[in-house]
């Protein structure tokens, strides 16, 4: 036994008294278990930064309702897809009807049996009170899916992806080395104090040797290698690609855009006063096909964009009824022309705004509710005090001159009880330069800039105190945001001022939190440089007490550094 | 203690063992980065040799779709209609067309009305693939009070 022992360690080492072997075991095991240690400590990493997609957040005008579908992510298949149908004040009572239909496609015959059928579905019942109804349905496989809302005759269709959990190369190669390295170093320590010759421990020494090149080359390059393109957010996915994005890479490139989209409406008239449906369709600009590729983008698969004849602002999101059509019930309040536009993303990238060439020309009827609506569209250019829906709002600009940025800070109400909307916390839409004078329709119809900007929270512009906090919860209020860059490229009286920021967060590009969090502002800014002189209709939306507030401005952008107050 | 193994001979057996677990590791590590790639497995009983086959389904079908050369040029292509239990499947056999776009080039290629070949078995002899790239191949189904629309992405490699 003390010369079996003696010669594992080779012929450099003298020989060792009889207590040794025990000794040596001990600390071999003690090897073993730090051994262990260090993979249970690599393997939650080794998952961590696989394609781990997270909710999806679709608004969609169905009907009279303007709801928030949130998609769970969903955590293992077979199991539960957690959808959260959020609604808004005066949402009418009903119910929804929600169905999830696999439609992928694979080389496996009996992976792709179900695949165009219903598999679950479940009613929502939507009450008065404004809030959050959940449904649960059972996906049973990875792949593409469809989820269809049913409520009366219509019937929306939002495309989604249940992605797997999937380890890459790398991540393998480190679990399976460090694996096979700590079950090596059990048989060595076994050959070792087994073996008659010395020199066979060094076959399980060596297998683990090269148990540790695989896991340790695999844990330097699982950092470098670049990840498969996204299932359904870069490529068309399908059940296979997403059961192992790896083995379905395909080509390598860095450019998985598709071309632009045109915009075609069913019909340029409607009838004032009545609910028509509008119908979109979307074609792909090259080959004239159906675009049905349309990916959630903040937080809808279609934003329309509506201005009618007295400076009203309609924020809709069409649902999908097929492959590249979308529809939504329009009721147009008065005579006049309304401007529309539609920005959605395609995948593989790229976030289109179109705007439609004719717009829609709605007609008095006789018989139908046709009014006159005013004070939508103010007459006098300037920031200021409003009261929209009984909550007051300020507004101010750091300054409004062309090609320089603008800083504008609205306070909507007094409290921080804003909730997000659309995964920000306002938006504001940016049309002109029109005649102040002109009906909206008209003069937005032809207007050579619309922009749609966002914000995440408040940032001080020097001007105006937005907020009471320090330096170091501003920071807490930045940290992982990777969306606030732009506020540090374009925003920029003084660095200190970053500081006071302070918002709507993601960790991690995780997930933000929804409209049920009624937790910020009153303060929110957006920077936007205007590009050329001229009156602007802004529109700043932002949700309070689960309304959408839709509040109007004419800002007067001047050539000179002279304030327009 | 060295009297089995000679010093030099102790030496070429370490050689011998770290070369055996370079090896290793770079078969490993091959292995682990060439996984077997996803074409061509045959899902259909009757597919040539190098086809590529997938299945899709709609509410009233199964349809397989067989490409039987799914490399740059022009290739025969089959589609199986298999129908789904409770389906109707009365009536006159329903038109069956195929086409193929790559969205990121903008590229798309006719619609092919495909023959019926036999009892729910649709052939079109000559779909031109231009180039390589993650082609979709869309087949849709008209008649019998249906309209189908199916995307099938096929990476076409070379
Ligand atoms: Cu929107």
């Amino acid at each position: 036994m003390n010369d079996t022992a003696a010669r594992t360690t080779g012929h450099d080492t003298p020989p060792l008294t009889a207590h040794s072997p025990r000794r040596r075991l001990g600390a071999a095991l003690a090897v073993l278990l730090s051994a262990m240690a260090l993979l249970f400590a690599m393997s939650p990493l080794a998952e961590a930064d696989s394609t781990a997609g997270g909710d999806v957040q679709v608004a969609q005008t169905l009907g009279d309702w303007e709801l928030t579908v949130i998609l769970r992510r969903v955590t293992g298949v077979p199991g539960p897809l957690h959808v959260d149908v959020i609604t808004h004040t005066g949402t009418s009572v009903g119910r929804l009807k929600l169905t999830v239909v696999p439609t992928g496609v694979s080389t496996s015959a009996s992976a792709a049996s179900a695949s165009g059928t219903d598999v679950d579905t479940a009613v929502v019942t939507l009450g008065s009170r404004p809030g959050s109804y959940p449904g649960v349905l059972d996906v049973t496989q990875g792949g593409p899916w469809e989820l269809s809302l049913s409520a009366g005759k219509r019937t929306a269709t939002i495309p989604f992806v249940v992605s797997k959990q999937t380890a890459s190369p790398a991540e393998t190669a480190v679990y399976v080395g460090f694996s096979g390295a700590g079950v090596l170093l059990l048989g060595t320590v076994l050959v070792g104090v087994r073996a008659r010759r010395g020199w066979w421990t060094l076959v399980p020494a060596g297998g683990m040797v090269a148990c540790l090149a695989v896991a340790v080359t695999g844990a330097l390059l699982s950092s470098q290698l670049p990840l498969p393109p996204s299932q359904g957010g870069q490529v068309d996915a399908t059940i296979d690609g997403v059961g192992d994005p790896y083995a379905y890479v395909g080509q390598r490139t860095s450019d998985y855009s598709r071309p632009p989209a045109t915009l075609l409406l069913s019909s340029s008239t409607v009838r004032a006063g009545k609910v028509d449906d509008l119908r979109l369709t979307l074609s792909d600009a090259s080959t004239g096909l159906p675009v049905d590729d349309v990916v959630a983008h903040d937080g809808a698969l279609l934003h329309l964009l509506v201005i009618g004849p007295s400076g009203q602002l309609w924020h809709l999101h069409p649902v999908r009824t097929s492959a590249g059509e979308f529809e939504v019930a329009l009721s147009l309040p008065e005579a006049g022309h309304y401007a529309v536009s539609a920005e959605f993303e395609r995948r593989g990238g790229g976030v289109q705004q179109l705007r439609s060439a004719t717009g829609i020309d709605a007609v008095s009827v006789s018989g139908a509710a046709a009014r006159t609506t005013s004070g939508d569209a103010p007459t006098r250019a300037g920031t200021g005090s409003q009261t929209v829906a009984g909550v007051r709002v300020r507004l101010t600009a750091s300054s409004t001159v062309a090609g320089k940025a603008a800083a504008l800070t609205a306070r909507v109400g007094d409290t921080a009880t804003l909730q997000p909307w659309l995964g920000m916390l306002g938006h504001l839409i940016v049309v002109g330069p029109v005649s102040p004078a002109a009906a909206v329709g008209t003069a937005t119809q032809g207007a050579p800039v619309w922009a749609h900007s966002h914000s995440m929270g408040a940032v001080s512009d020097g001007d105006h105190d937005t907020s009471g906090t320090d330096d170091t919860s501003g920071m807490k209020g930045m940290a992982g945001m990777g969306r606030m860059e732009t506020y540090s490229s374009s925003a920029s009286p003084s660095s200190s001022d970053m500081n006071s920021m302070s918002g709507l967060t993601s960790v991690n590009g995780d997930s933000t939190a929804d409209e049920t969090v009624a937790a910020y502002g009153p303060d929110i800014s957006f920077v936007y440089t205007f590009p050329t002189i001229g009156y602007y209709r802004i529109w700043i939306q932002a949700e309070r007490d689960s309304t959408i507030l839709t509040i109007p401005y004419l800002l007067h952008v001047t050539g000179t550094s002279e304030k327009t107050r | 203690m060295s009297g089995h193994t000679s010093p030099a001979g102790r030496r070429s057996l370490v050689a011998a063992v770290v070369l055996a677990a370079a090896l290793l590791t770079a078969l490993a590590i091959h292995s682990l980065w060439a996984p077997s790639s996803g074409t061509a497995q045959s899902a259909s009983d009757y597919a040539p040799e190098g086809a590529a086959s997938l299945t899709g389904g709609t509410a009233h079908d199964v349809v397989i779709l067989t490409v039987s050369a799914p490399v740059t040029g022009t290739t025969a292509v089959d589609v199986r209609l298999v129908p789904r239990h409770g389906a109707a499947t009365s009536g006159s056999s329903p038109v069956v067309a195929v086409s193929a776009v790559l969205p990121t080039a903008g590229h798309a290629v006719p619609d092919f009305t495909a023959v019926r070949a036999s009892d729910n078995r649709y052939h079109v002899a000559g779909l031109p693939l231009m180039m390589p790239g993650r082609w979709e191949f869309l087949v849709v189904v008209d008649g019998n009070g249906r309209h189908d629309r199916l995307v099938f992405p096929l990476t076409i490699s070379r």
